[in-house]
């Protein structure tokens, strides 16, 4: 369901970005697919979607999958010291990493686009914890 | 003790593919095989965008009915009807301007205008359904009617990306049509243009028009003359300066246009 759910917003993060917005959804789209799955599979969406975004918005290929591979690294090898399932590191990387890829591609509003995207980032993982949480307890019931 | 997984070699793989991919990305068999994919995402990427800014266009005028909206069908070709009357009253625009008379025009629909708020903030770019096989190149003039919107800045083999007169990094020369002042025309970003280097004794006027003097190469592409930038909003002349400088104001609004025209040199 998680999955289903996740590659649906990958589908339309990436459209909605190659067509009507600059907000950097789909890096918030991988981040959250790491949290909630864990599947190094999302090394090889990262890298098919930062092509296929690059082609569509006239960019050069392979520079936008360069960045979502490195961001996700920067992520995976991070867990390994510490926790990353916290509001803080949410906010922190969302906000980040957003902030990097507007100044790579050159766009306006970048504190603003960063701001905003930390906030819907700390919105969605709320969503997530509540998600999971009561999972849990249909389980445990 | 569990112990965590090492995805090092994931990260590094990827990452030399990514560069591998951009270094190749100019290499013939590899512009042909993306640009087969690019064709199959454009579909979609065209439904997309016009949806959208049907929606946005709707919205402005505030025209949104919710019934219209619980209707998908019906909505769907209301949108579809919308796009065409705005080709063809474009269309007759364009082909009465008398401006662009020695260059073909070519139309081109946008198909993606990526902005930070959509239809309110100013896009970064545009992407139209023209490229390569289309005849567009490089530094090709992008107009609607008689004013300039911005130049081609890379081409693939179906789409182009427009940057607009008003983004940072753009600069070509221009003149003012009531006064004759020649200057350099330079975008600031978030839709703010400048007419710099004017000389102290020439004259500006509020509200003049501010005109591009041309700058073809020899290969007949780049800024044709006499394409409307905008007028003048403001003049910033101080005697201890070396030039005076300009706001200008295009009379384009950027953020709803859905159909240019590429000029492209004659054959």
């Amino acid at each position: 369901m998680m999955r289903a759910v996740l590659f649906f917003l990958l589908f339309c993060s990436f459209f909605l970005e190659i067509t009507i917005t600059s907000m950097p959804l789909l890096l918030l789209v991988f981040l959250f697919f790491w949290l909630a799955t864990r599947d190094p599979i999302i090394f090889v969406f990262a890298f098919v979607v930062g092509i296929f975004f690059d082609l569509q918005s006239v960019g050069t290929i392979g520079v936008s999958s360069l960045f979502f591979v490195l961001f996700l690294g920067v992520i995976v090898l991070y867990e390994r010291k510490f926790e990353i399932e916290t509001f803080p590191f949410v906010f922190a990387t969302s906000v980040i990493g957003s902030c990097l890829f507007l100044l790579l591609l050159g766009y306006h509003h970048v504190l603003e686009q960063s701001l905003l995207t930390g906030l819907i980032a700390v919105a969605l993982f709320w969503g997530l914890i509540t998600f999971n949480t009561k999972k849990t307890k249909e389980f445990s019931i | 003790m569990h112990k965590k997984k090492s995805y090092l070699p994931h990260i590094i793989f990827f990452c030399l593919l990514a560069l591998l991919f951009i270094f190749l990305a100019k290499t013939a068999f590899l512009k042909n095989t993306l640009s087969f994919f690019s064709s199959i995402v454009l579909v979609p990427q065209q439904f997309v965008f016009h949806v959208s800014s049907g929606i946005g266009s709707m919205m402005q005028g505030g025209e949104v009915k919710k019934l219209q909206e619980k209707n998908r069908a019906l909505y769907k070709k209301i949108v579809a009807q919308k796009n065409l009357e705005n080709e063809v009253k474009a269309l007759r625009d364009q082909f009465a301007t008398t401006t662009v008379t020695s260059a073909d025009l070519l139309p081109a629909t946008i198909i993606g205008s990526p902005g930070f708020v959509p239809s309110v903030t100013l896009p970064e770019y545009y992407i139209i359904d023209k490229g390569e096989k289309d005849e567009v190149k490089t530094s090709q003039a992008v107009i609607v009617g008689s004013n300039i919107v911005g130049f081609i800045q890379s081409v693939t083999n179906h789409t182009a990306k427009v940057q607009l007169i008003s983004q940072k990094n753009t600069s070509f020369t221009a003149k003012t049509s009531a006064t004759g002042a020649v200057g350099v025309v330079t975008g600031k970003g978030n839709g703010d243009i400048i007419f710099d280097n004017v000389l102290l004794s020439d004259s500006l006027k509020v509200s003049d028009l501010v005109i591009s003097k041309g700058d073809v190469a020899v290969d007949g592409n780049g800024i044709v003359p006499n394409l409307v930038i905008g007028k003048i909003v403001a003049i910033d002349k101080k005697p201890s300066a070396l030039f005076q400088v300009a706001k200008v104001q295009s009379l384009i609004d950027f953020s709803h246009v859905s159909l240019v025209f590429v000029v492209i040199p004659a054959r």
